[in-house]
């Protein structure tokens, strides 16, 4: 069985935040406001609310199940082959995942900062990036996420402070966007934003104790609905609703309105760090996921030999929408709307089981 | 061991190198300050850019020659083209420029108010705010007549450089208020607004036409300062061109022009005027002035409320100031005097700004932006867009009342009489 190695709680929830942050820097912002209006800064505490649901489920799911991770739960609860299709569906989204934020963070990186760079180039230099931290582990990935965080929190403070003087509050008017129904909806549909959090089931067996991952998961949870919503507001209150809904990266465009006289200007370069950065920690940590399901399911005791092939295989499924519209519009909307299928669903059915067959793990 | 590690080593730095394939050195590129835009003779639109001159050794030479504009030791140059679009002058350009054009250092983008009148404004635009390297706080100025020729006369003043001219330029906007300062980011965002309409910057070149030289002199008659459109103030020599005034929009049609004055106005109710001097008439002698600086004490309060579908607004303003002068040299400086100057100015901005309103309601344009506070009144977004509040505007019954306290007197808090002979009285 693979060792992942044993770090702190703070790492786990840096890795998490970060991870569930990276995806929001890019055409997220964009759909929030496309489909709830001026409604999008507290659509996401209503997201975050579902998802505290969802990963409660998993919580006890673990809990009734203490040392073991969520495939070896999935295997116990519904025997060897219904457990196998469970995984490999899990590994299957999160791979998928991981591929399309790599293109979606390559496309936006190509409008923004290298318009003349080849996409295959930018591609690959990330594949490489995410094929050097599969060989080094999860546990150096996610205490590097503890040293990161700090600075990307800094920055994003920093950026959303310099961009506060245009902020205007009659742009969070109408207050219930395209109406409370829609909001709610679209607040369950979107609770995958939070999805990341569940990943702690995967890689639970690295933390200390069952009761870390309660910690680790709500804690995280608390942070990234914080910060979202923090961001939703600010971005609310900079942009229009009809001009935030034409935005490509509404983010990176706040961070090119920044502009104090003629010495402090231009200075979005400085925030580039915090989205590379973050997507830097978080594909590598869907595809150390991917890997770590993959190797559960195949009896594989050793990461490295499927690490190369797999980065392919990343890069292969990041090639498959033909443009940014597709990309955005078809494979991200469908796998933010209905991530949570498989985020919360599947272990809320796999603890429904576990309850009604009264299977449990050795207590400790 | 060390070969594997050498190989990877290699391999990183191939990548790293890949920088060097397709690098592009700061010779290589010219870096567009000023972009005009008029409406063409060969094809739709004719686009002005204007650059720093490529001298070898830099930029930086003093004097002229080759048809170079002058200015603080920097040189400029400016090409006009005829294109169907932004991005098909940018390609043309480059046929004969053999520098890639850079848009990073953009200050202003000049409309014609022909093409604004027009209607093309948004037509131009789309091509310019998807393009990543025009930042959305480039300054937009609408010019009264040609583009082209105030990016050509917009030359630097007293020894700065274009770029520093054109910050500097901007930076009145909040010593006078006479015109605002707005961006790309503020048009565009306008453009689509559902809340009010846009405003923009007029610029113009100043043909000294105004600056009456010779007839008879001015006698005890009363101007408003600042009620001036852009190229209209009485003045010769200084900088060729100027910025005065606003340019009132109707989604991307400009339907109509604030003047200086009626900016300051717009600035108050809005609450981001930040100071300005006024001259009013003497409540006690009319043929002299008083002359005020004067501030917003704190932002306006404004109330909108509805009776079926017609809007009421209540505006309040709250104004403070300083006395500059006072050319009568009556002794305003006594609680019972200083309400008279101050009742003078509140009567002299609430008729002005019930001008101005009145103005704007005939464009049928919401740019004192009373419609962030009616937005408060609709829950949902589909019930603000059926009501359409920028189609409303023209029937909305508008209160407005001032407030000004004067809380300064300058350097004299007492004003003697001019004391004359006999002979002279």
């Amino acid at each position: 069985m693979v060792e992942q190695g044993k770090f702190g709680n703070e790492e786990a929830i840096a890795v998490l935040v970060i991870a569930c942050m990276a995806k929001e820097f890019f055409t997220d912002p964009n759909i929030i406001v496309r489909k709830v209006g001026t409604a999008g800064w507290y659509m996401v505490l209503i997201s975050a609310a579902v998802a505290a649901v969802g990963f409660t489920v998993v919580y006890f799911l673990l809990k009734r199940f203490p040392g073991k991770n969520v495939m070896e739960i999935y295997d116990a609860v519904f025997g060897r082959y219904i457990g196998f299709v469970f995984s490999f569906f899990l590994a299957a989204v999160l791979l998928f995942s991981a591929a399309m934020n790599l293109r979606e963070y390559v496309e936006i990186i190509k409008i923004y900062v290298f318009p003349k760079t080849p996409p295959v180039y930018l591609i690959g230099s990330l594949a490489v990036t995410v094929v050097i931290l599969s060989f080094i582990g999860l546990e150096n990935i996610a205490r590097y996420s503890k040293l990161a965080g700090c600075v990307m929190l800094a920055g994003f403070i920093i950026l959303l402070l310099l961009a506060s003087s245009f902020f205007r509050f009659y742009r969070v008017y109408p207050l219930l966007g395209y109406g409370l129904r829609n909001t709610l909806v679209q607040g369950f549909l979107r609770s995958s934003i939070y999805g990341e959090i569940t990943l702690v089931a995967i890689f639970a067996k690295s933390l200390h104790r069952i009761e870390d991952v309660r910690k680790v998961g709500y804690t995280s949870l608390i942070i990234a609905a914080a910060l979202l919503f923090i961001m939703q507001l600010g971005l609310t209150l900079i942009f229009t609703y009809p001009f935030g809904k034409e935005l490509t990266a509404p983010l990176y465009a706040v961070a090119s309105l920044i502009h104090y006289g003629g010495f402090f200007q231009r200075v979005e370069s400085l925030f580039l760090f915090i989205w590379n950065i973050s997507t830097m920690i978080a594909i590598p940590l869907l595809f150390y996921m991917v890997l770590l399901i993959y190797s559960h399911l195949f009896k594989i005791g050793d990461l490295r030999p499927i690490v190369v092939p797999f980065s392919v295989i990343l890069v292969t499924l990041s090639l498959i929408p033909s443009n940014i519209v597709e990309l955005v519009q078809f494979y991200i909307k469908y796998l933010r709307e209905f991530g949570w299928a498989v985020f919360y669903v599947l272990p809320s059915i796999a603890l429904t089981v576990a309850a009604l067959s009264q299977k449990k793990g050795a207590q400790t | 061991m060390k070969r594997i590690l050498a190989v990877a080593l290699l391999c990183v730095m191939a990548f790293m190198l890949a920088g060097c394939y397709d690098a592009k050195d700061i010779n290589d590129a010219a870096y567009i300050l000023l972009i005009g835009i008029d409406r063409g003779m060969s094809d739709k639109f004719r686009v002005t850019f204007k650059f720093p001159a490529f001298e070898a050794g830099g930029a930086q030479k003093g004097g002229r020659g080759g048809g170079e504009s002058p200015g603080g030791g920097l040189s400029y140059k400016t090409m006009t083209i005829d294109a169907p679009s932004f991005n098909a002058a940018l390609e043309l350009a480059n046929t004969s420029i053999p520098r890639a054009l850079n848009f990073m250092h953009a200050q202003f983008i000049v409309i014609s108010e022909d093409i604004a009148k027009a209607g093309l404004v948004g037509e131009f635009l789309a091509p310019i705010v998807r393009n990543s390297s025009i930042r959305y706080s480039t300054r937009l100025l609408i010019a009264r007549e040609s583009a082209a020729e105030f990016v050509e006369l917009l030359e630097p003043f007293g020894g700065s450089d274009i770029t520093r001219m054109c910050e500097n330029l901007i930076k009145q906007a909040q010593e006078t208020g006479l015109f605002a300062d707005l961006t790309l980011y503020d048009l565009h965002d306008c453009m689509t607004s559902p809340y009010h309409q846009p405003i923009a910057v007029l610029a113009a070149v100043n043909k000294d036409e105004n600056f009456i030289e010779k007839g008879p002199k001015w006698d005890t008659k009363y101007n408003i300062p600042g009620d001036y459109y852009a190229g209209d103030v009485p003045r010769k020599k200084g900088s060729k061109v100027e910025l005065l005034g606003l340019a009132v929009f109707n989604g991307d049609r400009m339907v109509g022009k604030l003047t200086g004055h009626e900016s300051r106005l717009l600035a108050m109710a809005k609450g981001v005027f930040q100071k300005g001097t006024y001259t009013i008439p003497d409540p006690k002698c009319p043929e002299l002035n008083v002359d005020l600086e004067v501030r917003e004490a704190r932002r306006p309060d404004i109330k909108v409320w509805f009776e079926g579908q017609k809007p009421f607004v209540s505006l309040k303003i709250y104004l403070e100031g300083d006395i500059n002068s006072i050319q009568s040299g009556i002794h305003y400086e006594t609680p019972e005097m200083l309400p008279v100057i101050e009742r003078a100015f509140e009567r002299f901005i609430k008729r002005e700004l019930d001008k101005a309103i009145e103005k704007t309601q005939r464009l049928n344009c919401d740019v004192f932006c009373f419609g962030h506070i009616a937005v408060k009144k609709f829950a949902t977004i589909p019930e603000w867009e059926a009501y359409d509040w920028n189609s409303h505007y023209k029937d909305a019954e508008i209160y407005t009342e001032v407030d000004f306290k004067i809380r300064r007197t300058g350097t004299m808090i007492y004003s003697s009489k001019i004391k004359y002979s006999e002979e002279d009285k």
